[in-house]
Formats: structure tokens, sequence, C-alpha cells
């Protein structure tokens, strides 16, 4: 049967602009355009065109803008172009749709109805040029007392592993695999840089990132990839993945064809096989199964490293976590469902999994209410936008955030949402030799560096603004938080008053 | 002297280098105008070699004993003993190609304009003969596939 | 009594003679040095004669030199016909000149270059439409001549005709320079082909194919055997193959010897050319001698013989001139090879290394011929000892360094000759040294600063 699949984007070219100098074919991995020398122009196949924008910004007169397909849905607000494409598709195929980055869907943002305070004459507000600002967080378990010698000025209590990140920010887990290396080269240097930890990802540590390994934390996921002794002792500190906002009850797979011989070595998998990460762990079927997990990886490390683990935002996640502290956890890590993924199945990652604010408010009054918030450090992720965003995630509870779709997106990314194509014509969501050279890590690292720093002063100015001097004193403090355009039951979750109360 | 040095591993084949030294070395300083208008004028200094997978920019190396100079039969290719930059005078130079034949690195190209050929070469953007200015292609690169620093080796 | 005494002298003012001069004062600023040429001019580019005639270069950017050079480098000069060296008396550190004066010297180099050898031809003697194709006075004489001629032959309702006599190089610049003014030119070269040291026989017939198409007739393997006079001007030439032809103005190229005769008569050694050290000193001390009238190594055949090149007798003038001064560590020559670049009209020749290699000589060809294209590559073992490059000059100086540094074409993946190679065409390592002489070493192969 004749079937279109609607091109999504089209080019559009000022011809008055275009010099055919054929930058953009030459920068296109889609092969979208191409220099005819026939008609004497530069010609387009708009289907090919992931709206990656790389041709946008290459090209040396800025002659191109991609703009929306133009054909028209058949007016129906139920049955859209979009699902009506989707089930052509399938109707060809047959197959499960495949999807990229976080949930675009137009779920409520809850970032953008929390409104933060600012001091107004009662208490004074802070100047961050003028007056020390600690944005220093401390990651780990905290002991329930602290015993202290006051004689000899000595701490008698052991204290747990922790470690320390110079800013409340950490890049979420991006396996190499994935991302390119450079990508997370670029990432672990920033990191380096900043004073802050960048994290594997569930693919191990490629032997070149050993160096920078002081400022990682290594993850163990279902599929165990590239975890042993070494690489468990090589990082800061160890998390174990349960799931993923993106894809919450999903495991992974990358495909054979991309298992090169680098990204075999460092997954200790032999080349050309498919990498499954199975969706469960396979050794764990309850919370007293975690705990093995944990104390299994604590015993590995000696005790050296706080042990986390994180989870996708999902009902019943206060409870969840509950019990993840109590099995012993140092560190949680709540992913909501616009975190981002190099490959996962559309419907799973619009349909399944819940928002990081509710997420967020829901964990850290249950594990006060419980008693038990010390002994765990609360990390949120899944799409922190800005500087505001972190600070409203901080007032929420958390004591520090992931980022990821913004660190990539300072390298270079456009959400263009095609990570599983392999195609990232950025250099980042690929392993295309032609392509992930694309990234420089010295300069990626730069615009991550570049792009944290400004958040830190943002972060600094808001906070004192409120008239709060360290990170530790915004943490919880859901009074620096109102809320608008939320009904009762959305203000109580989020332990928010209204604007105006 | 500061030298332009070509960092392969991060060549890109874009080729946004050779646009930007047409440009600037035509006689309109807007990119459009210079393709649209002076098409027969454009005369890329510095050349992409290789494909996508391995490319690197080349241009003048600015040799410390330019055998481009010692061939020169007409003065023309001269390096400035002050500034060590390597410039072929378009006035005098006559086409001779000898430069073509001593450029180890294959850097000079003689094309046709008008009467005579005339030899191409980097000049690093200078406003005059043997002042070295801002270099197009390095601002133009987008990945540090080129960079401008101070070298090592004497003018 | 001497008329001049100076610690160096220098005879002759073009690449070689220049070029020691400045390098002279660039290791002793204080002494003095003298520079002495028949010609009456500042230093000049000798080849761009013939782009003089042809409009492609004007008679004020001739000049070798800024017009500053000779006294900003405190150079003494003594330029005109008078000022020839007549005399070498090494013995004694003079030279004579022509006017009856007398220079003492500490050293002197002799960069005279070479001068045109005229065989004997029946019914010839130098007459006013007779000119050789050497120096400034040449081209502007011959360039007139043709002028005048042409216009006088017009005025005769008849078309006018310039011999050129001799195909080499010389032959066809002065062909080319003078065709834009002439009606018609004839070259005669006794050779079987033109171009006979620099082109084989197949590259020669390509490029005698484009020289036609210009007018420029060639004729191998034929010489003139007599020439017929009406006053003061030759008028026909009888050629061997039993034709006579009608001249308006010939032009006698047929070739060079070394313009050695001041060091030969005072006893210097001379093969080709004069011999000399790796220092350029001849065989009489304190005598150097650089460019064209030395006899140097081909180091690519080991043949002994002068190679009268531009960059040949800079390099010449460096080294004599470094030595002649005593600078510490001085350069020494080491032999060399040919690279040389010719056009005509459209057509661009550059040559390098061995062309023709004898028989035995162990060394392989591969030709590619297309169109007006012919190239023929020279390969001896595991080297490229040569090369013809006929309108196909793209990269040349890559495979000029390919010779020069002995590359081994082993160390190359896939062909460079079919096509020209680029820098990428050389192995890893190789293309990084040869691309980052001078790279920071406070820099990786990446660009990127060294972590500590």
């Amino acid at each position: 049967m004749l079937d279109y699949l609607l091109p999504k984007f089209k080019i559009l070219r000022d011809k008055d602009l275009c010099i055919q100098c054929g930058v953009c074919e030459r920068s296109c991995s889609n092969e979208v355009h191409k220099v005819d020398e026939d008609l004497g122009c530069v010609v387009a196949d708009h289907a090919q065109c992931v709206n990656c924008q790389r041709c946008v910004c290459m090209c040396p007169t800025h002659a191109l803008a991609i703009t929306k397909w133009p054909q028209v849905d058949p007016g129906s607000k139920n049955w859209t172009l979009g699902y009506m494409q989707d089930i052509a598709k399938q109707a060809q195929t047959g197959g499960v749709l495949l999807a990229s980055m976080g949930n675009p869907e137009p779920y409520p943002i809850y970032w953008d109805h929390l409104l933060l305070n600012a001091s107004q004459v009662t208490n004074p507000s802070i100047d961050p040029l003028r007056e020390p600002m600690e944005t220093r967080v401390l990651l780990g378990s905290r002991p329930d007392a602290l015993k202290v010698n006051e004689r000899e000025r000595t701490v008698l209590t052991t204290m747990p592993p922790q470690i320390k990140l110079d800013v409340p920010l950490m890049f979420s887990a991006m396996s190499f695999g994935s991302i390119s290396l450079n990508a997370q080269k670029s990432l672990a240097i920033a990191a380096h840089e900043l004073g802050i930890y960048f994290n594997t990802g569930e693919g191990g540590l490629h032997r070149e990132l050993e160096p920078l390994a002081d400022r990682a934390i290594v993850q163990v996921a279902s599929g165990r990839f590239g975890v042993d002794p070494h690489y468990l002792n090589a990082g800061a500190a160890i998390e174990i993945k349960i799931g993923q906002g993106a894809k919450p009850g999903i495991g992974g797979h990358l495909p054979g064809e991309k298992i090169n011989e680098e990204v075999s070595r460092t997954r200790m998998i032999p080349q050309g096989t498919d990498a499954i990460s199975p969706a469960p762990h396979h050794d764990i079927y309850s919370i007293e199964d975690l705990r093995q997990l944990i104390f299994s990886l604590k015993e590995a490390t000696n005790y050296t490293k706080p042990v986390g683990v994180k989870i996708a935002a999902v009902h019943n996640v206060a409870a969840i976590a509950s019990g993840i502290a109590r099995a012993g956890a140092d560190i949680i890590t709540v992913d909501g469902f616009r975190g981002g993924t190099g490959a996962a199945p559309k419907r799973i990652r619009d349909n399944v999994g819940i928002p990081i604010e509710l997420a967020l408010a829901a964990v850290d009054q249950r594990l006060r209410d419980e008693g038990i918030r010390s002994r765990v450090s609360l990390v949120a992720a899944g799409s922190m936008r800005s500087s505001a965003d972190v600070v409203r995630a901080i007032a929420l509870g958390a004591d520090a955030c992931y980022i990821a779709s913004s660190a990539l997106i300072a390298l270079g990314c456009h959400q263009c949402q095609s990570c599983s194509t392999g195609r990232c014509n950025w250099g980042i969501a690929t392993q295309r030799a032609d392509l992930t050279k694309r990234l420089n890590p010295e300069i990626g690292a730069e615009r991550v560096v570049n792009m944290v720093r400004a958040w830190t002063h943002e972060i600094q100015e808001m906070m004192g603004g409120m008239g709060i001097n360290a990170v530790d004193s915004l943490r919880g403090n859901r009074l620096m938080l109102r809320g608008v355009g939320l009904n009762e039951k959305e203000l109580e979750i989020l332990g928010v008053k209204y604007a105006g109360e | 002297m500061k030298r332009i040095y070509a960092i392969q591993a991060w060549c890109l084949d874009c080729k946004r280098c050779e646009v930007a030294c047409k440009t600037f070395h035509s006689p309109f300083e807007n990119t459009v105008k210079a393709f649209k208008l002076g098409e027969s004028d454009l005369h890329s200094r510095v050349r992409v070699e290789g494909t996508k997978t391995t490319s690197i920019a080349i241009n003048c190396r600015h040799c410390e004993n330019p055998q481009c100079v010692m061939g020169c039969i007409s003065g023309a290719m001269q390096k400035d003993p002050v500034t060590g930059v390597v410039t072929s005078d378009p006035e005098r130079c006559v086409g001779c190609r000898t430069c073509v034949s001593m450029c180890p690195f294959g850097a000079v190209h003689v094309e046709e304009v008008s009467v005579k050929g005339i030899a191409y070469k980097c000049d690093l953007c200078g406003d005059v003969l043997g002042e070295p200015g801002t270099p197009q292609c390095v601002a133009a690169c987008p990945n540090r596939a080129l960079i401008y620093v101070e070298s090592e080796a004497t003018c | 009594m001497a008329t001049y005494t100076v610690d160096y002298l220098i005879i002759g003012n073009s690449a070689a003679g220049v070029n020691a001069a400045q390098h002279i004062r660039k290791v002793d600023a204080q002494g003095s040095v003298l520079m002495l040429s028949k010609e009456p001019y500042p230093a000049y580019g000798t080849p761009l004669i013939s782009y003089m005639i042809e409009g492609k270069t004007t008679e004020d950017k001739v000049w070798f030199k800024d017009p500053e050079f000779y006294t900003r480098n405190n150079l003494q000069t003594l330029f005109g016909p008078e000022y020839e060296a007549v005399k070498l008396r090494s013995a004694d550190h003079e030279v004579d000149l022509k006017n009856g004066e007398t220079v003492a010297y500490g050293k002197v180099l002799l960069a005279c270059g070479s001068v045109p050898f005229t065989p004997p031809f029946k019914g010839y003697n130098a007459q006013e439409n007779t000119h050789n194709f050497m120096t400034l006075d040449d081209a502007k004489e011959a360039w007139a001549d043709v002028e005048a001629a042409t216009a006088a032959a017009h005025a005769q309702g008849r078309e006018s005709h310039v011999v050129v006599i001799g195909g080499g190089l010389i032959g066809l610049k002065a062909a080319e320079a003078l065709s834009h003014h002439a009606d018609h030119i004839d070259v005669y070269e006794l050779a079987p082909r033109i171009l006979p040291a620099v082109l084989d026989a197949q590259g020669a017939s390509v490029l005698q194919k484009m020289l036609e198409a210009h007018g420029v007739m060639c004729h191998p393997g034929l010489s003139a055997d007599e020439f017929f006079s009406e006053g003061n001007r030759i008028t026909k030439a009888h050629i061997n193959d039993g034709t006579t032809v009608d001249v308006d103005v010939l032009m006698l190229c047929v070739g060079v010897r070394p313009n050695s005769a001041l060091a030969v008569e005072d006893g210097a050694e001379q093969g080709r050319g004069l011999i000399v050290g790796t220092d350029m000193q001849t065989t009489l001390p304190d005598v150097y001698a650089a460019g064209d009238l030395v006899q140097i190594t081909d180091s690519l055949d080991g043949a002994q013989r002068p190679l009268a090149l531009w960059p040949i007798a800079l390099e010449h003038g460096q080294i004599a001139g470094y030595n002649m001064a005593c600078a510490p560590n001085a350069p020494q020559f080491e032999g060399s090879f040919a690279i040389n670049a010719v056009d005509f009209y459209e057509a661009s020749l550059l040559t390098s290394g061995l062309i023709n290699p004898a028989e035995d000589s162990g060394c392989e060809q591969q030709i590619f011929c297309e169109g007006n294209q012919y190239v023929k590559i020279v390969t001896r073992g595991d080297y490229l000892v040569g090369y013809i490059l006929l309108n196909r000059p793209e990269q040349a100086g890559i495979y000029s360094s390919i010779i020069r540094n002995q590359v081994p074409l082993s160390s190359f993946q896939g062909d460079i000759f079919q096509v020209a190679p680029e820098n990428i065409a050389f192995d890893q390592q190789r293309r990084w040294e040869r691309l980052h002489a001078g790279y920071p070493s406070q820099l990786d192969q990446l660009g990127w600063k060294e972590r500590a």
C-alpha cells in the first residue's frame, strides 16, 4: 500500500545567501544536503532531516533555517498527525517505536509553577559578591549523632564515607556506548575543574578516563558491564542503577554493531555481541536483595566509598526510597520522567513515570517523617534546565542535582531526539569516528565549565536574595517556594504554600 | 613567530577555513558578496586534504628557510626578515611555478589571472605583505583543528 | 698600487653574488665588500627578461633587491662595462679591471655565471640583428629589434621572421617572449627534441604541439648551416635540410659555458665547471666561486656538472659568503639536484632529478600521458629520483621533498603517482613531523596543554 511517511522538518535555504560552499553537505551525517552541480544549487532531502541544527550553525552565511513540515493534521485534537504517523510506521514495520532524550509531551512542568522568595526589609538579603556564599555540599550518609572530644577538639564518631561537591551539581550517568568517549572526556575534565563528579553510566570506565576517575561515580547496573574490583575502587563513589526516569521498568539494549573494539574492552564483553541490560537486576527481587548488593559493594571497596542507588520516579516512590535508605544506601537518586536517554521505546518514554518535582518532595517528606532523612543524601535528576530549577530542587529537599541534558546542550546537543540512530552530528551520541571527532573535549569541557560556573553565580545570587548564605540552609527550605496555578493536592504533595500566602 | 598548526585529530573536513580564507582575501568583507560578485577572484590559501574520516587543513608553514623564496625568480616570494611571514607579491609574480616545484607542502598554488598566473599562499591575513594579522581560517574553525600559537622554531 | 683595497671582492651581481654579500654581512659587519659587474644595473632576476617582454612584469619590477639594499648593507659597487674584471692574479690577491684599475682583495668570489656559447656558423658574425638572450640588455635589444623589424616588414607588406637557434630553455623562452611581437618564430634545435636537457622525447612532442598552437614552430633535429647577410643584417639562413628561411632577427641560444676564464687562466682547476670544495673555495687559495660556473656533484646520480639554477646559485652564494667570512660552523655544500620550473603560454613544465636515466642505472620509470598532460616518474629501488610534470603542476614540491628527503616509497599507502600525493599521503609520524616544525612543546598532538 502506498504510504508516505512525512518528513518532520523542512530546510529553508535562503538562495540569496547560499554560496554553495558545501559546508552543510559535509556537515550532515543524515545526508540531507547536496550541492547539485547540474542544478547549480544546493538541494535538500527533507525527509532525512532530524533538526539537529548542525548545518544551521555551520553555514558560513547563515543561509539555513529549519521549519516544521507544513502538512497540517486532519483537524482532530485526538487523531493528531503524530499519532497517525506512528501508526503508519508501525503498520509498515510491526516494530516498537524507538525514541531518545526525555519525555517531550506537554505534561505539567512543576518547576514553572514554583516561585522563589526574596528578602525585603525584615531580613536582609546577602550580596554574594561581597560576602561568603557556601555552595559546597557533602553527599553520603550522616551519623545519627556526632561525638566530639571537646578538650582535644577531635571528632570521635566514625564518619561514613562522603564525597564533597564544590557546587551541588553532578553530571548524570551516561555510558560509553550511549555517548562518545569525547563527550565523556569533556564531562570528566569539566568535573575535575569544577570540583564535582561525573558518572560513568553502566558502560564501564574507559582506560583513557582512569586518570580522571577520582571524579567519577562508577555505576553498577543490571548488565554489570565493565564491573570488577578495580572499577569499583577506581571511582569516588558507586551507584547502583535500578531505574532511569526516561524508561522506568525497562532494560537497555545496545546492538552488537555498536560494540566496537573500544566499547567491547570497556564493557568487558565480546566485540559484536549485543549488550543487554535486563529490566531488573536478576539478583534483586526485594529490598533485602538490594541490601545485599549494597553491602557487597561496600565490602568490595572496604567501606571507603559511599554507595548510592538510583531509581526512576514512579508511583510509591517515597516508600521505595524509604526502603532503599533502610537497605543501607548512602545516596538515593530519584530520576524524573523528563530525564533523557540514548534510546527508549517511545511509548515508555512518553507515558511512564512521574515528575521529579512531586517525587522529590514526597521522598524528602517521607524520609523526614520517618526520621531517616539524614541517613542518606538525596539527589534529584530528570531535567534541570537552569540554575533556578536547581534552587527549587534543593528547596524541595535535594542535597544535589544531577544534570545531563543541560550539560549535553552545552556540548552542542540540540535535542533532536535522534540519539538512537547513532548519527549524532554533534559527536555526542555516536561512536562513528568521523562524528565523534566533532567534539573536541578541550572545547567541550570549557563550555560545560562555563555553564556550571554561570549557574553557580546565579544560585549564589538567588540564595543571597533569600538571605541564605549556604546551600545547606536552603535544603528542604520549602518556605522559600510558593506555588502558582496549582491545586490543593499538588500544593500538599509539594509541601509549599500558594503565592500570596 | 606565531605559526598556524593543523591538528588532524579535530579536522572535520567542513572547509569553513577555506570559505573564510577566500572571503578575507576577496575585495569584499561579506562572504555572500565575495562569493556572488567576485567568484573568479576566489583563491583559498588553505586547503583541506583528505576525507571525512581523516582530513587536515594545510597552509604555508612559513619555513625558517623557505624553499619557495629560494626558488623565486621574480622576487615576489619574500620572507619578512623581522616578522618571518612569507608572502607572495601578486604585482611581481610572473607565474613561473618554481615555488610550486619547491614547496615541500604543496602550499603554494599558481592560478591563472588575466594575463599571467599568480602564486597564492597564506599570508597570515596581514593588512600589508609581511605583517601577520588575525588568521581567518583559525577563527572560522569550529573545532580548534587549526591553532595559531607561538612557534618554537625561529623566524 | 691597487686602486681599491677591500676585504671581500665579489665579481658578479646576480643571485650568487648578492646572496654571498648578504651572508658575509651577517657574519662580518665591518669588513669592506666590493661588488663588480659589467652590467650597469643593480641585481635583477635574470629569468625575468622573457616575462618582461611578454608584459607579465615590467622593468621596474625586475630588481632582485630593494633600491637601498647595497647602501643598507654597506656594499661598495662598481657596475658598468668598464668595471669588467679582466685578470685575476690570485698570488698577488689582485684583480685587474678593464679600465686599467686594480682591486686588491682579501678574498674574492667569482659569481659571474655563464656566457653564451656560439659555435662557428658559416657566414655568421655578430651583426645588428643577432642577439643572445642572457642579460637585461640582450632582452631589451632583441625586443626593440624585433618590434622594429616587424614594423619594417609590415611597411614592406610582408610578415616578419624570427629565427631562434637552440631549442633549450633559453631559446624557447626567447621564442615565447618574442612571439608576441613577431609574425613567425622558428626554433631550430640540433638535438632530436626540444628541451633536450629537461625533457624526454614523448614529453617534448607534447610540448612542441602546444608551442606550435601559439605559432612557435619547432624544428628539432635541424640547425642552420650557413647565414647570408645584407649590409649589417643577416637576412637568410640555410637550414641543414636544404631549405632556406628568411631572417629578420636571429636569436642565438645554442648553449652556455661557465664564465670561468678569470680563474682558469690563473691556474684554477676546471672540469665542466670550476672545481670547488664544500666551502666553495676553488683550487686557488682565497678564490671562491658560486653559481652557474661551478661544477657540482649531482646528489642523485653522482654526475659532475654545473647546475645553472637560481636556487642553487643562492645556496652557493650563502655558503660561500659564510665561509669567506669564516663563520663558525659555516654550512658546507653537499651537492644538490636539479629542480626546473618553466612555463610557456598555458603550459607548465616542472622537472626534477633524473629524467632520462641510463638503461643500466637501475631506475624504473612510469609514464602517465593524457591529452596535454605528460607525467614521467623515475624511481630507483624504494626511492623517487626524478619527475617530469608537464601540465600537471599540482603538489610538485611534495615530489621534490620526497626526492630530497629520500622518503621510502613503501611508506606511502596506495599510489602517489597517478595523482599527486598530498601531505596526508605520508605516514602518520612523517606527516606530523613535516607539518609541525617548531610546534610548541607544551602542547600535545591534540593541541591541548599537557596536563601536569
